[in-house]
């Protein structure tokens, strides 16, 4: 169990400490402040389990969770903890995506329990589309540090326009003509999805491409389909959550 | 006297990676054209003087491997020199020992690492 990674987001110092103090008995901690210094941490690292405050001072548990599911991990087990909620309200929490919720004050003998519980949960092993993040923050961290956020912005948005019509001859409801043209076009949007952290659009293409080179004709229009959605699904992201990110 | 600006040719089809790379060239403070297949880019060098090319593997009407064979037969030595750093998006169809062969001084992979990009660079120029 030791080898296991725990973050913890709390506000609290003194709570802080005194979950660092119990899960340390029990796994690796890595513990935060704030919901933006969590999120830059997991952009970098992968964990085993979350621990999150519902009271943070830059953005409230339903929030973080749903940037984690995005940029982070999928699947990794976060659960609330909070001074406010009481025990009653955990389906509240547990729709919401929530592990579990765990109410302040908290006896150490229940947060090491719960703990124990989550993370001896096996998980069945995940596709790679399904792994993939919608995005993956660090390759923009970094351009960020030689272009200033408007350039970047029209940037990204000329990518998703990129997509969009390169995409636009094809109609998925029959099974669609491999071309080098499209091949191509697979290609350079390829390259461009993973310069800019597209992580899952990213996967997808490579897919498409690869099937379509195989000339795998059935598998390769299917494939298409899967892209288009993580095109819109990248392109809302970045209307929602791309000032949160800096562009 | 001011120092002038290196000059990069950049030949990629992609116009996201053409401001992506101009504006990370830009912040090092060298200077960047753009040519958008292997001809252009050929034609672009044979005119005009540059420090150092960064080439795309995969590009319409000449590709950048040809594109690279036909700059290290051109009669000016200094043109026939200059250093070209391959950018690929399929590494795995070829070894860094096909690179040296095809007549690249360095490749990088896409998805580009832009801070692997510059120091890649500034190995070759300085």
């Amino acid at each position: 169990m030791k080898s296991k990674i725990i973050l913890i987001v709390e506000e609290n110092e003194q709570a802080r400490k005194l979950f660092e103090h119990c899960i340390g008995q029990l796994a690796s901690v890595e513990s935060v402040a704030t919901a933006k210094e969590g999120l830059a941490f997991l952009a970098n690292k992968a964990v085993d389990l979350i621990l999150v405050s519902q009271q943070l001072p830059d953005l409230d548990g339903p929030g973080f969770l749903q940037k984690v599911r995005v940029t982070a991990s999928p699947d990794c087990p976060v659960i609330a903890t909070s001074a406010f909620a009481k025990e009653q309200e955990k389906p509240y929490f547990l729709n919401q995506g929530f592990a579990d919720l765990l109410t302040k004050p908290i006896r150490p003998k229940d947060l090491i329990l719960c703990l124990q519980e989550h993370l001896k949960k096996e998980t069945k092993a995940p596709t790679a589309v399904q792994m993939a993040r919608v995005f993956d923050p660090v390759p923009l961290q970094q351009l960020l540090k030689y272009s200033p956020p408007e350039t970047l912005q029209g940037i990204y948005a000329e990518f998703i326009q990129e997509c969009t019509e390169l995409l636009q001859p094809s109609k998925l409801d029959s099974t669609i003509p491999i071309t080098e043209d499209l091949l191509r076009a697979l290609h350079t949007i390829k390259g461009n999805s993973g310069t800019l952290g597209a992580e899952k659009l990213f996967i997808c293409v490579k897919q498409s491409e690869f099937l379509g080179r195989q000339g795998k004709a059935v598998e390769f229009t299917e494939s298409l389909t899967h892209l288009k959605a993580a095109i819109t699904e990248f392109e809302t992201f970045l209307k929602k959550e791309g000032k949160f990110y800096g562009i | 006297m001011a120092f002038e600006k290196m000059k990069i040719l950049v030949g990629e089809d992609s116009s996201i990676i053409i401001n992506l790379t101009k504006s990370v060239l830009a912040f090092e403070n060298y200077s960047m054209k753009a040519a958008r297949n292997g001809k252009q880019a050929l034609d672009m060098l044979v005119e005009e003087d540059f420090d150092l090319i960064l080439m795309d593997i995969t590009m319409p009407q000449m590709d950048g491997i040809q594109c690279t064979k036909e700059i290290r037969k051109l009669a000016d030595p200094k043109k026939n020199s200059i250093p070209i750093i391959a950018i690929t998006g399929n590494a795995a169809n070829h070894t860094p020992e096909d690179f040296r062969k095809f007549g690249f001084n360095d490749f990088i992979q896409k998805p580009l690492n832009y801070d692997h990009l510059l120091a890649t660079v500034k190995k070759i120029l300085g």
